[in-house]
C-alpha cells in the first residue's frame, strides 16, 4: 500500500501534474492515508472553524465540509498496537530529535511494510529504508514505479 | 400397480401450467447493486486540484508543518 504523508494530500487538491501521472498508473486501491495525516487535516480544518468570524463562519466552515467529503474517499490506515511496538523501538534506536508525527507514520509503514509517499523523504531517511520511500512530485513515474 | 413414468409427471404438468395461467412474467430494472458486492472504487478526480480556487488551502498544510516542527520528541 502506497502511504501519503500530509504533503502529497496538498498537492493532490493542488491538481500537481506529476502526482497525476501516478494517480494514472497506480490503481487507488493501493493508495491509503494514515490516520495520523487525516487527524492532522481534519484538526487544521476545526481550527479555522472555530475561530473564524461570524462573517468568515459560513466559508469556513463549507471547507471543513468539503475536506471532510474528500477525505471519506482514501482507504484510511490505523495506527494499531503493532504500530506502538516499533515506534517505541524507532524512539529508542533514533536518539536524535525526530518529529513525533514522522514516527508515527514511519511505524505505521515499518508495521504494514508499505510505502511512504513524500516529498520530504530527508525527514524519514534514518527511520525508514529507500525502498519504502517514494516521492510522487519530484520523480516521474517512469522512475520510480516497479 | 408401480404408476408409470407419465402418471408421475402429468400432475408436475398440471400445477405448472395451473401456475403459469396466473403468471404475468415481467422485467424490472434494479437500479442498485446488491449490498455486499463492493463496488470498484477509482480516483475521486472530482476533487483532484479542487483546493486551487481555495486560498487556504496552503495555509492549512504550512499550519501542519508547524505543528510537527512544535512536536519533536525530545528524550
Amino acid at each position: 500500500m502506497y502511504l501519503w504523508d500530509a504533503n502529497i494530500l496538498r498537492a493532490f487538491g493542488q491538481g500537481h501534474a506529476t502526482l497525476r501521472s501516478y494517480l494514472l498508473r497506480v490503481p487507488w486501491s493501493e493508495i491509503a492515508l494514515p490516520l495520523v495525516v487525516v487527524a492532522e487535516v481534519l484538526r487544521g480544518r476545526c481550527d479555522f472553524a472555530l475561530k473564524a468570524t461570524p462573517v468568515e463562519a459560513p466559508l469556513v466552515h463549507q471547507r471543513l465540509l468539503d475536506t471532510q467529503q474528500m477525505l471519506s474517499h482514501f482507504q484510511i490506515v490505523v495506527f494499531d498496537a503493532d504500530c506502538a511496538t516499533i515506534m517505541e523501538d524507532l524512539r529508542q534506536r533514533h536518539r536524535r530529535r525526530q518529529r513525533y508525527t514522522d514516527l508515527m507514520m514511519a511505524a505505521i509503514v515499518v508495521a504494514g511494510q508499505h510505502i511512504l509517499v513524500t516529498r520530504h523523504q530527508a525527514d524519514f531517511r534514518d527511520v525508514l529504508p529507500p525502498a519504502q520511500l517514494a516521492n510522487w512530485i519530484n520523480d516521474p513515474p517512469e522512475a520510480s514505479l516497479p | 400397480m408401480k404408476p408409470s413414468r407419465d402418471d408421475a409427471i402429468r400432475p408436475a404438468c398440471e400445477a405448472i401450467a395451473q401456475l403459469v395461467s396466473r403468471s404475468e412474467l415481467v422485467q424490472i430494472d434494479i437500479p442498485q447493486q446488491p449490498q455486499g458486492i463492493a463496488r470498484p472504487r477509482g480516483v475521486p478526480w472530482e476533487w483532484f486540484g479542487e483546493a486551487k480556487a481555495d486560498p487556504t488551502w496552503d495555509a492549512l498544510f504550512d499550519d501542519l508543518e508547524q505543528h510537527r516542527e512544535g512536536m519533536r520528541d525530545v528524550e
